[in-house]
Order: C-alpha cells, then structure tokens, then sequence
C-alpha cells in the first residue's frame, strides 16, 4: 500500500502539464498536498470505519460478550453444578434475590449458572447449524449459479424440493426418526436451512458470473473450478455472510421452538429454549423462571441481527459507506 | 433566464466547483464542458440549489428566484414548473408501473391543468418534441432510451418550462439517437425560446447545439465565450488539449 | 485451407501466410429461439478490424462467439483456419493464450477484490508455473508497457482511475502474448484526453507486438483511426464491409451514412436525425426498411443479399443510388 492519500482520479500520468498562469490559481485543489504520515492516515481510517460501521461493531461487542459468557461458564457461574445435574429441591422457585440473581427453577437451580451455561447449548447450535447449511448450500449454489445450464436446473429443484417443505415439520419429523438430542437439533435444522443459501448464493454467483473479470479469466485459460475459487466465491460471498449472521439469532429461536416442543434437548442440559418451555405454565405466579431464558434468547438474536445489518451496510461496496 | 455571480461550491474546504459569471437569456444555450471531476455538473445542480451537503455561496438567479436564499418550497414550485432538470438516463426516473400519459396528466393535475385541456397540452407538447402521441399510452420500459429523454423534455414543456438544465441528456445513447435528441434540444431553443443549460464532456456534440462554452477543470472555469470561437481558436492550453483529443474522422467531402 | 467436410488438421507445421489468426465464417448466434446475430463473416489480421454498431445490433455477442465464451447455432469461429469446435486440446489451449479480450469499463472486468498486480499475474500462471520473483517482474514490465507506475499494483480497482484502469485491462491481456485482442468498447466510458492516450497506447503495442485487433464500437471515429477494415451491423446482420476509409468518405448503405452524418462534429454542421430508428420486423424484406428514405417495394418484400460492389460488400438493393448521392442530408 503506498501512503498517497490521493483517491484514484488525477493520478493518470498527467498529459498536458498545467499552465504556469493556472497553476497559481489551482492553490487547494491538485498541488501542494503532502501525504499524510502513515499512522495519521492509520488513525484517520479506523476512525472512519469506526463510524461507519458502528452498528456492526455494536453487535459484534454484544456477541463477543456472549461468548465470552458461554466460554467463563464454568468459572462465571455462582453455583457452576447448577449447569448440570445438581438439584436442590429445597431452594425451588425463589425469587431474585442477592444470592440468585435470576431467581431458582422448579428444582431448585440458579437460573444465572443455567442462562450462562445455555449460552453454550444454544451458541453451539447456532454455529454448528449455520456451518453445515452454509457449507452445503454456498458449495451447491455457487457451482449452480456459475455453471448454469442442465446443473444449475437440477441443483435448483432439488433445493426447491427441500424448500416445499415447512421448516418445522421437517425437523419434526427428523427429530422423530433420530432420537433427540443436540445432534439431531443441529441436523434438523441445517436440513431446513441450507436450501436458502444455496438459492442466494446462486442468484448472487450468477450474476457475478457474467460480469468482465470472470469472462477475462475464461479467456485466459484459468480452470474453472479456479475462476469459482478466487473470483465468484469471494465476489458473492458478502451477501452470504450477511444472511448468516441475520440468521443465526432465527436458528437459535428455531431451536428454541424445537426444545420448547420437546423434541430437542432434555432436561439436565442447560438450553434457553428448554428452560423457556419448562418455565412457561409458572410465567403467572414466578416469572423469573421464564423471563431470563427469554431475555437471552432475544438479546443474542438481537445482537446477531445487529452485527448482520451492520456488515450489510459495512460490506456494501457501493453502498451507504460512501 | 439564469445569472449567476462568484458561484462557490466548497466541500470539506476544498473548492469543488466555482463559476464566477454566467449569464444565459431566453432562447439561447450555453454548455458547461469539462471532464470528470470538472466540477460542471457539481454547478449545474448548484445552479437549481441541489447540492447537498456542501457549502455554496454566492448569486445565483433563475427566472426571478433568488436560489441559495429561496425557501425549500420556492425552490421545488421553481423546479417544477420553470426551470426542469433533464438527466442522463431518464428511464430510471420514471415511474415503471404508470403510463407516460398517466404521469403526464398527474404533473398537469398539480399545476391546475386538468381534463380537456391536459390531454390538448400534453399532446402538443409531445409532438414538439417529434414523438408520436402514441408514446402516451406505453409503460417506460416499452419506449427506447431516446423516446424516454425526449418525452423527459415534452414533460418540462408541458409544465411550461422556460430553462431546461440537462446533464449529458445524450451520453446514454447511440449516435443516431442522440442526433434527434440534439434536433430537438436545438427546435426547443429556437422556437420555443427556452434557455438551455447543457453539461457535456462531449465537445463535438456541445459545438452542435450551445451558442457559448464553458470550459472548466479541477472546479474553475479555464476559458468561456461564443461556442465558435472556444473551440475553434481555443485561448487556454487546456481548451486547445480537449479540442484536439476528440477523435475525428479524416476529413470527408460531404 | 481444404474443404469444409475434412476433419480438424493433422498436426501439420504451422501455416505461416494465409489464414488470418482469427475470423468467423457465416456466424449465427442466439440465446434463445431467435437469432442476434445471422451469418456473419469476418476475418481480424495485423491491419486491425472495425465492427460499427448500435446497441442491441449483436456485435457484443459475436465477440463472446468469437472469444468462444459462446458457441455458433450454425456456422464456425476459425482459429487459424481451423474450426474452434473441432480443435485438439493442445491448439485449444494455444487459442485460449491467443485471443484476448479488451471489455469496456475497467470497474467491471477487473475484479473489485483483487490488486491490479494479481489481476495482471492471473493470465501468467494459468499457463505454466512461474516462481513468484519471475512473476513480479513479468507484472512490472506489463505495467511499464502500458504505462502504468509499478506503486499501483498493490491497489484495488476501485483506487484507480477510468484510464489506469483500461490499461491494467489491457496489460492483463498482453501477459499471454496473445496474438488477437478483442476491444469491446475500449475507450467509451473514458474522458476525452484519456480515451485520446489510450488510442496512442493501442497503437504503440500493434506495432511493438504485432497484434491484431477486432475493435467492436460505435464510434466512427476510434475505428477510424485503428482499423483498415471496417464491418457494419444492423439488427444482428452485417450490412456493410469494407476499407474503413472508403466507408466513411463514401458510404453504400444508407445506415452506414446514417451513422456517420449523425457524428457531431466540431464546427460541423448539426448532426442529421433520421427520424425513425425501429427495426422491421423480421421474416421478409430488408431490416433497415422502416428507416430508409430509399426504401421501395422491392425493399419491403425482399431481405437484400450480400454483394460486392466497389471493392466493398454491402446488403442493399439500392446501394449504387446511395453512393450517387440520393440520400440527402
């Protein structure tokens, strides 16, 4: 990177040289600009990104926090066997207070220790599912989308084919076959999600794949599987990668529904979803069984949200950051 | 029609554009020439107080109206009826789902004119601009580039405009299109007397239809004056560069 | 050359004289059921050849045709006087090296995320390894050819001019020392003092690297001046062909006159409208019909076939009236 501030523009080898008469005139405009010392410029730019992207950076702050939860666990929690199997039927139900501050569970669990140690639960999931669904549909969409033809028209109904089917039911239905368990969330739900970004990445891929470069690099002879690697995964990625992270709060709403039915995880495993299930009939009488799970669930599906809105608009490379 | 006086745009202290004298009377056309990042267009806009985010000083009149003092109101009933702003591709402005008679008649509804006599205006106006009436019942997507600016310019005559100010109106559009354009834009100017204030980086086209030049680069005005004598015994170094960088073909007996 | 009906050459010594490097034979392409483009012929040699259009008049989809980024319905794209459909994979690499194309606009045929270095290097190393040091050498020199300072190869597209980045475009092609360079507009969305620079360019490197070039544009004057022979297409025909000079100083066809008097001129006289600018629908008579002042009943029931007349191919009953000068601007 060269330490020229100038953006592009004038610095195509001037042709004509300025007239002397003019140049005195030109004063603020072309001449006399020093570049800026590197760490001024350094500083200048992380200022700008700084503001432009403060939304993106406020959700990745938020989420950084909460993983950060989920990882200190074991060592954040007041009562840590709170997170699993431990029971103290005496302690059942009592309300927030300097000792829980989320207040106890039907069995008498710190429900502070179980909200942290469902953050790992419901993160994991979050991750693992995200992963494999954008693992399989960004690899299926962006062949359909740059090979077009026979490929994209078979890969693309089969994806409609997963699409017919409603997402729940589907998870259902799978969760019914494998028993339940973490693993089957997961699989259900990357089942249920990967047909999106496979049908995004496609329509991005393809119409990436019609742009200059690709059809310069066919002409230089570049083997197409590399001309998918280095120019039309990278160039629609940033669509993706958006997507995932406005989605990833929904899977974790989704696997909350899923626990709720119960169908996902049971019972010693600290999930929010779960705990929401299991706190809903008391929501009158002790409400804190419920709310805190609730309120976990909706301030990181809030933070995703937030970070993915942000990169939106980070990302866009003739969007609003200009 | 339009006077302006040490017009100056600056942003972020840096002057973008700046044209110290511009006079342009009814009937007459003048062009702001100059290459990207000139800063014509930047005075074109300034000119219908369009700039944003940038601060302008100095005179600028339009029919009357006194632009960087008007209020927000006189300058968008200015803008709407007086002095029209013709763009580069007006097809992106035009409302995709209404017929270009439809979006007539609305124009003409808020300016009163309604009915009978609507469809007689429109109609008129449409055949000053050479387009057959019978654009009036397509969509924007069914009428090719050049019948969507023409209609663009039919629209601001209808509105009974007296300046029209037209950013590259023709760059979008093949050659031969862009002729009847330029026929038009020359038939508004000399039989309607509308004033015309054209941005062009095209000087050969601009030599076609604008009585005086304004040549301008890096934000200033470099060279002004009668069209003719610009570009044909151009006084500024920087004209004579622009001139002689137009491609040309061999001389041909015509 | 032998007859059509033999298949692709045995790997015979080179053919050093006739066959030009490139050229297509009665080329008729479509992306759906109705052709862009029908029959066209022509051949690209050292002397540079024009092809003069509208938009929408199919000269962007012959090119692809004849980069082979699209296959011909019917017809042959020749690579040296041999089919490309046919070509044994060898050749069809040594193809691949030797046509280049030349797209319009930089922004979109350089890729946003890659520095022009990496943009320049991607033709070097799809052919052969290239250590790392070679390659960056190999980039400074192009970039030097085109007259690009060796700083900008660690830039993205995006911190580049309109000019710079052509020239990049440009140097990317030439790292394959290809033979051909297929301009697709080259200049049209560039400033006027930077277009005149990169026609110098364009110029310089035919001679310093004996190039061909098929300049697709519809402006009359950069085919002018870079091409000896020039081709007309109207609607997805050629209507016109020969010495570009012959052309412009005395067109055959009306629309080739059409598209030269409506060239505005600096101190010209104001560019001739033509009034209507449809295409006849297609199926009988001649496309340019609705458009000609000339046009008769023979025009509107018969579809005019190519024909020599002065040293030059034209598609017009009524050519010989149009070089006597019926047309009246």
């Amino acid at each position: 990177m060269t330490a020229s501030p100038e953006p592009a523009g004038p610095a195509e080898p001037a042709g004509p040289a300025e007239p002397a008469g003019l140049a005195g005139l030109a004063g603020p405009t072309g001449l006399g600009r020093r570049p800026a010392r590197p760490l001024r410029l350094l500083l200048r730019r992380l200022l700008r990104t700084a503001r432009a992207d403060v939304l993106a950076a406020a959700g990745a702050v938020l989420l950084l926090a909460i993983v950060a939860c989920a990882l200190l666990a074991p060592w954040i929690a007041p009562y840590p066997e709170d997170g699993g199997t431990a029971t103290h039927p005496t302690e059942a139900l009592l309300p927030p207070s300097a000792d829980h501050w989320f207040g106890t569970d039907q069995v008498g669990r710190d429900i502070l220790s179980r909200v942290l140690f469902g953050a790992r639960t419901s993160l994991f999931i979050a991750v693992a599912v995200l992963g494999l669904a954008a693992a399989a549909g960004v690899t299926l969409g962006v062949v359909a989308g740059y090979a077009g033809g026979w490929i994209r028209d078979v890969i693309m109904r089969v994806t409609d084919v997963f699409l017919a089917f409603p997402a729940l039911l589907l998870s259902l239905a799978l969760a019914v076959v494998l028993q339940p368990s973490v693993t089957t969330v997961v699989v259900a739900l990357a089942a249920t999600w990967w047909p999106w970004y496979a049908r995004l990445t496609a329509s991005v891929a393809q119409s990436v794949a019609t742009r200059g470069y690709v059809d310069a690099a066919r002409c230089l002879g570049v083997p197409a599987p590399l001309i998918v690697f280095r120019h039309v995964l990278p160039n629609s990625a940033t669509p993706v990668a958006v997507q995932l992270s406005l989605d990833a709060g929904g899977v974790i709403l989704t696997s909350a529904a899923l626990s709720y039915l119960g169908i996902g995880v049971h019972d010693p495993t600290a999930e929010w979803g779960l705990m929401v299930q299991q706190g809903q009939t008391l929501f009158t009488t002790d409400w804190w069984v419920v709310t805190f799970p609730g309120l976990a669930i909706l301030v990181t599906a809030f933070a995703f949200n937030v970070l993915g809105e942000g990169l939106r608009q980070a990302l866009d490379p003739r969007g609003a950051t200009r | 029609m339009i006077e302006i006086r040490d017009l100056v745009v600056r942003a972020g202290g840096r002057v973008i554009s700046s044209v110290p004298e511009l006079d342009l009377a009814a009937g007459r056309c003048t062009a702001l020439v100059g290459e990207s990042g000139s800063g014509k267009t930047t005075a074109l806009l300034a000119t219908l107080g369009l700039v944003e985010g940038a601060e302008v000083t100095g005179r600028v009149t339009v029919c009357g109206t006194e632009v960087l003092t008007a209020s927000e109101r006189a300058l968008r009933d200015l803008r709407g009826a007086k002095a029209a702003l013709v763009m580069q591709s007006p097809q992106a402005a035009l409302n995709p789902v209404m017929r270009l008679g439809t979006l007539m008649r609305r124009a003409l509804a808020r300016h009163g004119v309604k009915g009978a006599a609507a469809r007689a205006r429109a109609h008129e106006a449409v055949s000053a601009v050479l387009l057959d009436p019978a654009v009036l019942r397509r969509y924007p997507h069914q009428v090719s580039g050049g019948q969507a600016q023409r209609f663009a310019l039919a629209l601001a005559l209808a509105l009974g405009a007296d300046v029209i100010a037209a950013d590259e109106p023709t760059s979008a559009l093949d050659v031969t299109v862009q002729a009847e354009v330029v026929a038009v834009l020359r038939r508004l100017r000399d039989e309607r007397g509308l004033a015309l204030l054209l941005v062009s980086h095209d000087l050969a086209l601009v030599s076609t239809v604008a009585d005086d030049v304004v040549v301008m680069k890096d934000g200033r005005v470099v060279e002004s004056g009668p069209t003719a004598r610009v570009l044909t015994e151009p006084a500024h170094p920087y004209t004579r560069d622009l001139v002689a960088a137009v491609p040309r073909l061999k001389e041909v007996e015509l | 050359m032998t007859t059509p009906s033999t298949p692709p050459a045995p790997p015979a010594p080179p053919v050093s004289t006739s066959p030009p490097v490139l050229a297509a034979d009665g080329v008729t392409l479509a992306y759906g059921p109705v052709p862009v483009v029908h029959g066209v012929s022509l051949a690209v040699d050292g002397g540079g050849t024009g092809l003069i259009g509208e938009s929408g008049s199919g000269k962007t989809t012959l090119a692809r045709a004849l980069l082979g980024l699209l296959r011909p319905r019917s017809g042959r794209v020749l690579y040296g006087g041999a089919d490309l459909a046919g070509l044994p994979r060898r050749r069809r690499a040594e193809f691949r090296a030797a046509v280049q194309p030349v797209f319009q606009d930089g922004s979109e045929a350089l890729d946003p995320r890659m520095s022009i270095g990496a943009s320049i290097a991607e033709g070097l190393t799809a052919h052969h390894r290239l250590a790392a040091s070679a390659r960056r050498a190999r980039v400074a020199e192009l970039m030097a050819d085109v007259g690009l300072e060796p700083g900008l190869a660690t830039r993205r597209p995006h911190r580049l001019s309109g000019g710079q980045r052509q020239r990049a475009v440009i140097a990317r092609a030439l790292a394959v020392r290809p033979r051909v360079l297929v301009l697709d507009e080259p200049t049209s969305a560039l400033d006027v003092t930077v277009q005149a620079r990169i026609l110098d360019l364009l110029e310089g490197l035919r001679a310093g690297h004996g190039l061909g070039y098929l300049l697709i544009t519809h402006n009359l004057a950069v085919v002018d001046r870079l091409c000896r022979t020039s081709h007309v297409m109207f609607a997805g025909r050629v209507v016109e062909s020969g010495p570009t000079g012959d052309l412009l100083a005395r067109p055959a066809h009306p629309y080739t006159l059409a598209l030269r008097d409506a060239v505005p001129r600096i101190g010209g006289p104001p560019p001739a409208a033509g009034g209507r600018t449809e295409i006849a629908p297609a199926g009988s008579g001649c496309p340019f019909r609705l458009r000609c002042p000339l046009a008769d009943d023979t025009c509107r029931e018969l579809a005019p076939d190519p024909r020599p007349l002065l040293g030059r191919t034209v598609a017009c009953h009524r050519a010989e009236e149009v070089l006597d000068g019926a047309v009246r601007r």
